[in-house]
């Protein structure tokens, strides 16, 4: 699971100290979700189709969130993800496909189902002459069963801007305030378009934290980035959007046949002037002393790697094995337009 | 929701809308400060005067009605036009979307607001004109004064939503709203008393601020004539209904793209 030891972003996440003021809060938070759609899919999207005159935004796209997930659409600006988003959010009418959200189409959900979604958009847009805590309140009177404002206020981190009108806080606080009153109605479902385009990487840090927090109190939660790294800090489950389509699905491990790729095995030889003996499957290279080797089966190869070195008494310096990471797998699939 | 829900939700939402205006100092200075402003300004220089076509009237008789209406127009035209091309070029109107709060309630709570506003405004304008002008007030005319405000101040405000939904942008509102705002104040006889057999009056009297002006000056006419002219109610209820038909169809949530 993400943010476990498996995760290697999740040591860093505790090091701020703003976040360990969140974690440090003096009741527990409720949890999200009194419906129960356990059987249910909260997101589905069906071939989905959107043009906008001749230029088409979303081209057949398919993809299902399960309750008390994390699901990050990732893509690159101008990919789909916001036009995609925009129709589950209800502000979009779709050209083609079948869409649900909570079980609803959100066409005409209404206010049925925006009393169940939170909405966080791209761009931070609040009322500028209220406090924090003024806002909080006039917006946890729109729903049937809110948050209290002060615990929403503590999960977000302003409760030293709590009595501060709006316009006075940072842009990044204005942020905060604006996934506040997203989560204030307490939310089953949380769309958030591009969390943290234009954050620091403390600040992003601390968002992400966040969306942890919201996850852990069962909220489902449907987010789009461009940042590879975000996607696999967060999300449970990954789609690749580009073009319009979705080139790969799958988790942060397995995305774009990431788990199944060919392995590299990297090393120097320090006392060795050429690769001259060393076992070198094919593909393998060796230059400037570094030998690199390709290989879907590493651990077979480090075995006879190991047992040429212990007999020969060389001495293997630097050795590494990596996987392709999220980003190579991303590129690779962004890369060639379709 | 049940109708008594759906009214405390507009109020409660008014109450917010009350809270933010006063606190922006723009809003609060043009709508307020200005007809204030008005009236002494023109208050002063006319004092003692008298409109001879009004049959020998003090000027502050008429005038201090006048400036009741442009107090209307103000709160309920201008500043709801504005405030409206405000939010949606801001995205909070899209982000109000999002919300459960329906789309009438978020119009309901802006014209009960501007209402208010506008109530609020016109009470300062009459409570100078009084105690400074030595305006009499016709404590009898109550209904009817409610009456024109009421029907005068929805249907600027129907207007204030047309215009600000056909604004196309935020650099755009203040020209095209005061371009209309203005030159009907001035020729409307807000400021200053128009005859109405002027050719002036024959034309202003088919656009909302002059009907709405003179039977908010009838009102406070000191001659006792007919408490109430029809036609004139009529032509701002016509703007009114029009206005909000056709705000209907161009009221957008979003910016244009």
């Amino acid at each position: 699971m993400l943010g476990g030891p498996g995760c290697p972003l999740a040591p860093a996440i505790g090091n701020s100290e703003t976040i360990t003021v969140w974690h440090r809060r003096s009741q527990p938070l409720t949890p999200s979700g009194s419906a129960n759609f356990s059987d249910v899919s909260a997101v589905i999207v069906d071939g989905l189709r959107k043009s906008y005159g001749s230029v088409e935004a979303v081209r057949g796209v398919s993809f299902a969130v399960e309750p008390g997930e994390v699901f990050a659409l990732l893509g690159p600006n101008g990919a789909g993800k916001t036009t995609t988003l925009g129709v589950l959010e209800g502000y979009r009418d779709r050209d083609e496909g079948r869409v649900e959200v909570l079980g609803t189409d959100p066409a005409v959900g209404g206010r049925a189902l925006r009393e169940r979604v939170g909405i966080v958009l791209q761009d931070i847009a609040v009322q500028p002459y209220l406090t924090v805590r003024e806002s909080l309140r006039r917006t946890s009177g729109y729903y049937p069963r809110p948050r209290a404002v002060d615990e929403v206020i503590d999960l977000v981190g302003l409760g030293e801007q709590a009595a501060t009108r709006v316009r006075r806080l940072s842009g990044g606080q204005q942020r905060r305030l604006d996934l506040a009153l997203a989560v204030i109605g307490r939310p089953d479902l949380l769309f958030l378009d591009e969390p943290t385009t234009g954050f620091d990487a403390a600040a992003r840090r601390e968002a992400w934290a966040l969306v942890r927090d919201l996850r852990d109190l069962g909220t489902t939660i449907l987010l789009t980035t461009h940042y590879m790294d975000e996607a696999q800090a967060l999300a449970d489950r990954i789609a690749v959007i580009d073009h319009g389509r979705l080139v790969a699905e799958g988790t942060p491990e397995t995305v774009g046949g990431r788990d199944t790729a060919e392995s590299v095995v990297r090393f120097t030889l320090p006392d060795h002037d050429d690769a001259t003996g060393v076992p070198m499957p094919d593909g393998a290279t060796a230059a400037g002393g570094v030998v690199t080797v390709r290989t879907t089966e590493p651990l077979s190869y480090l075995y006879t790697l190991s047992s040429w070195a212990m007999r020969h008494d060389v001495r293997v310096e630097g050795l590494s094995v990596g996987r392709p990471s999220l980003e190579d797998v991303y590129l690779q699939l962004t890369r060639d337009p379709l | 929701m049940s109708r008594r829900g759906d009214i405390t939700m507009v109020l409660r939402e008014a109450r917010w809308e009350q809270l933010a205006f006063w606190r922006n100092p723009a809003a609060a200075v043009f709508t307020g400060a200005f007809p204030v402003m008005f009236l002494v300004i023109f208050g002063t220089i006319n004092q003692g005067s008298r409109i001879a076509f009004y049959g020998g009237i003090r000027f502050a008789q008429y005038y201090v009605p006048a400036i009741i209406s442009f107090s209307m127009m103000g709160a309920c035209y201008t500043a709801l036009a504005m405030q409206l091309v405000n939010r949606r070029e801001s995205g909070i109107l899209k982000r109000t979307r999002a919300t459960p709060l329906p789309a009438w309630a978020v119009i309901a709570s802006q014209i009960l607001s501007s209402l208010v506003v506008g109530l609020l405004v016109s009470l300062l304008v009459g409570i100078i004109g009084v105690a400074a002008y030595g305006v009499h007030v016709y404590w009898s005319r109550l209904p009817v004064f409610i009456v024109v405000m009421l029907l005068g101040g929805l249907s600027l405000a129907a207007l204030g939503l047309l215009v600000g939904s056909l604004v196309p942008n935020m650099d755009a509102a203040p020209g095209i709203v005061n371009f209309i705002f203005f030159p009907i104040v001035f020729l409307s006889g807000t400021f200053y008393p128009i005859k109405a057999t002027s050719l002036v009056s024959q034309i202003m009297q088919w656009l909302p601020l002059r009907p709405f002006t003179l039977s908010m000056f009838r009102v406070f006419d000191p001659r006792g004539g007919p408490l109430i002219d029809f036609r004139d109610l009529l032509v701002l209820a016509a703007w009114g209904v029009g206005s909000a038909v056709l705000a209907a169809r161009v009221f957008r949530w979003e910016p244009k793209h």
